[in-house]
């Protein structure tokens, strides 16, 4: 087999033989004796050859130009905003052909790296104080910032975007705001029960 | 102009690691790895036509496992049948009631532990496995057991070949 790419052992780096490792079946790491299931796909063989550097051929008088460089002729259409790009502006992502502007605007779903839940984080705030601060009872007094932020948080960004995977989890947003109420009623019955003996005791 | 959000398919339920809660799902044409911090999600991505390889390395986390739970397991029912047997030595029943009580709240315990050890042994080997790249190897969170990363790359090899043989 004539491999691209080489193939090792994650644990000791040691290098392992791509044909016996394409079986599917176990098979051991000579020196950390590691088994290792192995499942190879034809990228491994056949790596894609590297980003052309080409910037394009020149348009001739009559022929469609690209939108950053009108010198260039076009070579395809970038298939989110339909500018026409030449083989340097052309960007190819997740199937699809994209201009550097729309690579940037970062509006693409694919393109997201990083997301606040924050119906997750009101649930947090709402649900987690009510088991951790009867534990630690001199900071009982933090409910009166998680309580109301769990309940701002989850109604602010009611309509926020939610997870990727999971959607918007406004379930978990009224988690919050249950607990973030809950927590509010605690703290009132604790200075209505504070009030009452203090006046009981005279 | 906001792109509809893709669905996503999920492989491997979730896992407590370092980073966070870890969860592998399967989009259209990329794997992704979401790593859930306290509400701050984080996502990988590998598209199927880079993916060079999937490697799982058996790990002796079944094993730990067994021993911790198992040896609780033993412990707790050892435990039990030491009270129990301290019970029987008394000939008044109020008094051997809190001893048979103790007996059998340790007995459910035993069984709880044994269960999870069971449990455990019917998940099968632990492993953990590493995506190859042209630009390395790197590590998955998930999936923990070889079992289950065979139903994964049973289920991922047929899209990534596809996916593979379209863009060459």
């Amino acid at each position: 087999m004539t491999a691209g790419a080489t193939l090792s052992c994650p644990k000791c780096q040691l290098a392992l033989d791509p044909a016996s490792a394409a079986s599917g079946a176990e098979v051991a790491c000579a020196a950390c004796r590691s088994g290792l299931t192995v499942r190879l796909f034809p990228a491994f063989t056949n790596p894609p050859a590297g980003v052309s550097t080409a910037s394009g051929e020149h348009a001739v008088d009559g022929e469609a130009a690209c939108f950053f460089h009108p010198e260039k002729r076009a070579a395809i259409a970038c298939d989110r905003c339909g500018r026409f790009l030449c083989a340097l502006c052309d960007v190819p992502f997740g199937g699809r052909h994209l201009c550097p502007l729309c690579l940037d605007a970062s509006k693409l779903p694919d393109l997201i790296h990083r997301r606040v839940v924050w119906g997750h984080v009101a649930a947090i705030l709402g649900v987690m104080p009510m088991f951790v601060l009867p534990m630690c009872f001199p900071l009982w007094f933090l409910a009166f910032i998680t309580g109301p932020s769990a309940i701002i948080l989850a109604l602010w960004k009611w309509n926020a975007p939610g997870s990727l995977v999971y959607g918007q989890r406004r379930g978990m947003a009224i988690v919050g705001i249950v607990g973030g109420l809950l927590q509010l009623a605690g703290i009132a019955g604790s200075i209505w029960l504070f009030v009452w003996a203090v006046r009981r005791n005279g | 102009m906001a792109e509809p959000t893709p669905a996503y398919t999920r492989l491997a339920s979730n896992r407590l690691g370092l980073a966070g809660i870890g969860s592998l799902w399967l989009g259209p044409d990329h794997l992704l790895l979401v790593s859930n911090t306290f509400g701050v999600e984080r996502y990988r991505r590998w598209f199927f036509k880079d993916l060079q390889a999937l490697i799982a390395r058996r790990t002796a986390r079944r094993l730990v496992w067994n021993l911790v739970v198992g040896g609780a397991s033993v412990f707790v029912a050892l435990a039990s049948a030491a009270s129990f047997a301290k019970a029987l030595t008394f000939s008044d029943h109020n008094d051997a009631m809190p001893f048979f009580v103790v007996s059998g709240i340790g007995a459910f315990g035993a069984l709880v532990f044994f269960a999870i050890a069971l449990a455990n042994t019917a998940l099968g080997p632990g492993c953990v496995v590493h995506v190859q790249t042209p630009f390395g190897v790197e590590k998955l969170t998930l999936p923990g057991r070889l079992n289950a990363f065979a139903k994964i790359a049973d289920r991922l090899t047929p899209l990534i070949e596809a996916a593979q043989r379209q863009s060459e």
